[in-house]
């Protein structure tokens, strides 16, 4: 069976239900079994450098569940594309920021801050010799990422830069950025 | 092999924790033996490196019914000064110790608990085991997927830097012994690099006072299990970047990376011939930082608030961690050591495992375990911030032996009904 969530906006401290974030943690204490989940993404070429991802389905917390629709991103070549979407190092850029927000507002809500603001704004250079294959030594992700903050809340600017340094330190994407991660890629789906 | 002997409680491990709770048993007139493995204070004697000092300063060395004699209170003991100051303590409470003592097993039934060991085995209605917090050393997966070549020395092997092959060194965990190590190592001309993870930044002292001075003062040393937040993650904190050495200076990142130490992030991988490392390396120094400052300033308030200002040096602040980039990676062929001081995990080898978590931690509630009349003694925050601190375990073992006394008691009402 597969539970579609329709998203409800309580009357929480930033919108996060605390008492179902806190009910949540003492379960999955409990029984680690919870706390494997699974996420999934289906992508299809459209032409060109341009191919499209709809992600819908997810399993998580003992049971299968889906997003209250299919969302649909669609990425492209900045140079050599036709302009259907941003470029997918872009997309690893809102992950990250998306994922480091997201604890910054359910880390405030625990904390009992309510924010009036956060926005972020995020740069990472790569040099695009490594992709090409013009020089070995290059590595063909970012060399470096930066994001910048600017927070907003009834709180001292050091709890604030607390607040964003536990976002970061507990953000899967963060994780997934400055730790290696095992990748298989295979053919599959022949 | 000795027939059973039988006494009221068994207390596993001669150190610290093992001989304050010796005192407070036999304060409370309570029959009881200390069972311990190599001689008094044995690894303080036999597992601690050559230059090692306390983190504490000699006068945070009380003891129940004990306290530094030394003409040097705000100095720091060696490990061999350590063992004198518990031998003195040994004598002074006429401790019943046996030593040369193993432990091999403890069987509980009918309310005795059978302490088997390689003298024969112990018959007691309660046991203590105050085996320490820091024999264990931990060491991560990954030391298995090095090259053949590197040797692996923790805490405990480490003497000093004569004793490592020629050649690079990557000393893994900067709380203060693998920040102490690679200090040691890099200053005797070694090429270290120190893996960098969670870690928690100190001054030595703090407006002309010793930070374990603050600590005691405003009482944070005190704070009680039951009313920390996360206790969980309260008694897995790495161990404070300090040194002990006799001008006070300070140990941190800044410092070591000065003397040329190359830092990087967490070790988390190997690639082929390459260690790889975390790039958290600056939000794990921010942190840092900002708890640091988060405690001064506590301690700045602390003063203003009992009228100490006047008494106090300058706020001097010290400054946020400076370092070059870290590295991601290191080639390994350039290391022939690896010192990991990625912290202790105790074990219990004579117990049952059911008595331990799924990840083999021990079952307990402030030392109390659920089965009555076994206690554990000296664990990271066990009661305390400073259960497992020398000055920190006498608190401990006047609780424990508070509740032990009245096992007792219940034991015998419900034996004569």
């Amino acid at each position: 069976m597969t539970i579609t969530e329709t998203p409800t906006i309580t009357d929480e401290t930033n919108g996060v239900p605390t008492a179902k974030l806190f009910g949540t943690i003492a379960k999955m204490k409990e029984n680690g079994d919870l706390a494997a989940f699974r996420f999934s993404a289906k992508n299809e070429w459209i032409e060109g450098t341009a191919s499209a991802s709809t992600i819908h389905e997810w399993y998580g917390a003992g049971a299968e569940h889906a997003h209250v629709e299919e969302f649909r991103f669609a990425a492209d070549h900045p140079t050599l594309g036709h302009g259907h979407g941003p470029t997918p190092q872009e997309y690893v850029l809102h992950a990250l920021a998306a994922c480091i927000t997201a604890g910054i507002a359910t880390g405030a809500a625990a904390r009992g801050i309510e924010l009036t603001k956060v926005s972020s704004i995020l740069s990472a250079d790569i040099d695009v010799r490594g992709v090409l294959g013009i020089d070995a030594d290059i590595r063909k992700g970012f060399s470096e990422v930066r994001v910048d903050f600017d927070v907003q809340a009834d709180a001292e600017p050091e709890v604030i830069d607390a607040l964003i340094a536990s976002a970061t330190k507990y953000s899967a994407v963060f994780d997934m950025l400055t730790s290696p991660t095992v990748v298989n890629v295979g053919h599959a789906l022949r | 092999m000795n027939p059973t002997r039988t006494t009221d409680v068994v207390v596993i491990g001669g150190g610290q924790a093992g001989l304050a709770m010796s005192q407070c048993l036999t304060v409370q007139s309570i029959d009881h033996v200390v069972l311990e493995r190599g001689d008094t204070a044995n690894s303080w004697r036999t597992e601690r490196w050559d230059s090692l000092r306390l983190l504490t300063p000699n006068w945070l060395a009380r003891l129940p019914g004990w306290s530094y004699r030394g003409d040097d209170p705000d100095g720091y003991m060696s490990a061999t000064e350590v063992a004198a100051h518990l031998d003195a303590y040994r004598i002074s409470i006429s401790a019943p110790i046996r030593t040369g003592v193993e432990v091999i097993r403890i069987t509980s039934t009918g309310g005795r608990h059978v302490v088997e060991t390689n003298d024969g085995p112990w018959s007691a209605r309660a046991v203590v085991m105050a085996t320490g917090a820091s024999s264990n050393p931990h060491v991560p997966g990954v030391a298995g997927d090095v090259p053949g070549h590197i040797q692996h020395v923790t805490p405990i092997g480490y003497r000093n830097p004569s004793q490592l092959a020629e050649g690079g060194v990557l000393v893994v965990g900067a709380s203060a012994s693998g920040l102490q190590i690679a200090d040691e190592l890099s200053r005797s001309g070694m090429e270290v690099t120190l893996a960098v993870g969670d870690h928690v930044r100190l001054p030595r002292t703090y407006r002309g006072m010793d930070i374990h001075w603050w600590m005691d003062t405003i009482g944070q040393l005190d704070e009680r299990y039951d009313e920390v937040d996360d206790l969980d993650r309260a008694r897995r904190l790495p161990s404070l970047q300090l040194i002990g050495s006799p001008e006070r200076r300070d140990l941190d990142l800044t410092t070591v990376a000065r003397n040329g130490v190359a830092l990087a992030g967490r070790l988390v991988g190997r690639s082929g011939n390459r260690a790889q490392f975390s790039g958290s390396f600056a939000n794990m120094c921010t942190s840092a930082d900002l708890k640091e400052r988060r405690l001064l300033d506590r301690l700045d308030e602390y003063a203003a608030s009992h009228g100490l200002d006047a008494e106090l040096g300058e706020a001097t602040r010290p400054s946020p961690t400076a370092s070059s980039p870290p590295l991601l990676e290191t080639d390994l062929r350039s290391i022939n050591t690896i010192v990991w001081a990625t912290g202790f995990r105790p074990a219990y080898p004579w117990l049952d495992a059911d008595l331990l978590d799924h990840k083999g931690r021990l079952v307990h509630d402030g030392g109390v375990l659920p089965v009555p009349g076994l206690y554990a003694l000296g664990l990271p925050f066990m009661r305390r911030r400073k259960s497992s601190f020398l000055d920190g375990v006498g608190p401990d073992a006047t609780d424990i032996a508070e509740h032990l006394v009245g096992h007792l008691a219940h034991d015998i009402a419900h034996s004569n009904i």
